[in-house]
């Protein structure tokens, strides 16, 4: 990644070396535009706790939010393969975290989104809205239900795709995660630059796949989550 | 040795839903609308998010967190001490559609040395931001002209060019005669807004 194309102007003030600088995925052009140019700044030991998070308020949930399948109980499922993707939430050392918000968003099958910004032209699922949330339970696990994103173009001019994928956003107490599933033997990953920059840590994305027994899912996925690396969870709850 | 275990951080993409963020606020000013009010000067912060060619990046979710007028912040470990003020929670989380922030917030105190906080510490609020193409951008602002940024830990550790880069500026009062301070965040350009590594241990 050294020899990017960097724009020619001083980087003088750039005296972190050995501080990790973020990288920009291959033909991501969001990337190219934003990914800041300096490695990343080290904090001070005085100054450390004050850049984590205290979340001590989350939103009461309704119920079937956790069902992404159906835009409300009781009504008809969404089309495509039904996943129940189900893991634990745990931080670095094994910990449960209890109690912590996981908000769920992914694209229907068709690979659309029914965000208002999406430009794809696929067809909507009137029974998918494709956004859901679900609160760890006491043991710090959780479980959703949702459909098997499709694929879609980010990329027409270059036809790249970007891989099925689950976004995942964890938060509450000290604890936070932005992250994305994957799914396993899916030969787009090889050509996500966001994938990609992972290496072999890009194992960890990646869901394990089983045939459902429960009715009305087709496939279980099982998905363990720890918070740590920049994320740690440095309040005890 | 610790093996790496943890499950890495991606893109938050262009996707999110601003439904997520249910009552999470703009504005800290008022306790959830009751009749109570936090201690200290009501300040406006705003500011755009720009990228290499100077363009607002959108849509940008921001988190900001901050002490409150004592210079105190509410954790699960503060939450019983008696000079925290109970009327602000200090947390704010906003999806800025338009490549524009705007906080309404207690001018935030300075930190006296405390458990949480060794060393003393300038007002100041932590940003974090999530956009499509980069993974969480962390870093704290401060305010012009505060005579506590001159001894600052994390301003110190910048080499002094990048500081004022972290520092909002005052501008003429609203309509209301709120005080208004201005940043702009800056990604990937000569005068790009410093970020720090906030990995822990
Ligand atoms: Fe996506």
């Amino acid at each position: 990644m050294e020899n990017r194309v960097l724009p020619n102007f001083d980087l003088q003030f750039d005296e972190q070396p050995d501080w990790r600088r973020l990288e920009v995925g291959e033909t991501d052009l969001s990337a190219e535009a934003r990914v800041p140019l300096r490695s990343l700044r080290p904090i001070p030991e005085a100054a450390r706790t004050s850049f984590a998070p205290s979340v001590t308020r989350l939103p009461g949930l309704r119920a079937g939010e956790n069902d992404l399948t159906r835009i409300a109980p009781g009504r008809p499922q969404a089309e495509g393969v039904k996943l129940l993707v189900s893991g634990s939430i745990t931080d670095e050392n094994g910990r449960p975290l209890r109690g912590v918000l996981l908000e769920v968003w992914n694209a229907n099958k068709w690979g659309r989104y029914t965000h208002k910004d999406d430009p794809a032209v696929q067809q909507l699922d009137p029974n998918f809205l494709g956004y859901g949330r679900v609160l760890t339970d006491d043991d710090g696990r959780y479980s959703f239900a949702t459909i098997r994103p499709g694929s879609y173009l980010v990329r027409p001019e270059i036809d790249r795709w970007r891989p099925s994928h689950i976004h995942l956003s964890v938060r509450g107490g000290s604890s936070r995660l932005m992250t994305q599933m994957y799914f396993p033997n899916d030969p787009l990953l090889d050509i996500d630059p966001g994938f990609q920059l992972f290496g072999a840590a890009g194992a960890r994305q990646i869901g394990a796949e089983s045939v459902s027994r429960t009715e009305g899912i087709d496939t279980d996925i099982r998905f363990d989550i720890v918070i740590g690396g920049r994320n740690p969870t440095i309040f005890e709850d | 040795m610790e093996t790496e275990n943890y499950t890495c951080e991606d893109t938050v993409g262009p996707y999110y839903a601003p439904a997520f963020l249910d009552d999470d606020r703009q504005n800290l000013t008022n306790f959830y609308d009751y009749l109570v009010r936090p201690k200290g000067d009501v300040i406006i912060v705003q500011g755009a998010i720009l990228d290499r060619d100077g363009n607002p990046v959108k849509p940008v979710l921001v988190e900001a967190w901050q002490a409150d007028a004592n210079g105190r912040r509410r954790t699960s470990a503060t939450l019983e001490d008696a000079d925290l003020d109970p009327w602000f929670d200090g947390y704010s989380r906003h999806y800025c559609d338009d490549g524009t922030f705007e906080l309404t917030t207690i001018m935030p105190g300075a930190v006296p040395p405390c458990r949480e906080s060794p060393s003393a510490r300038a007002p100041y609020i932590t940003l974090n931001l999530y956009m499509d193409g980069t993974e969480r951008l962390a870093t704290q602002i401060f305010f012009e002209g505060r005579p506590e940024n001159e001894s600052d830990p994390l301003l110190l550790s910048l080499p002094e060019p990048l500081r004022p880069r972290l520092l909002a500026r005052r501008m003429p009062d609203n309509s209301d005669g709120v005080p208004v301070y201005r940043i702009d965040l800056k990604l990937r350009c000569a005068d790009e807004t410093p970020f720090f590594e906030d990995r822990f241990g």
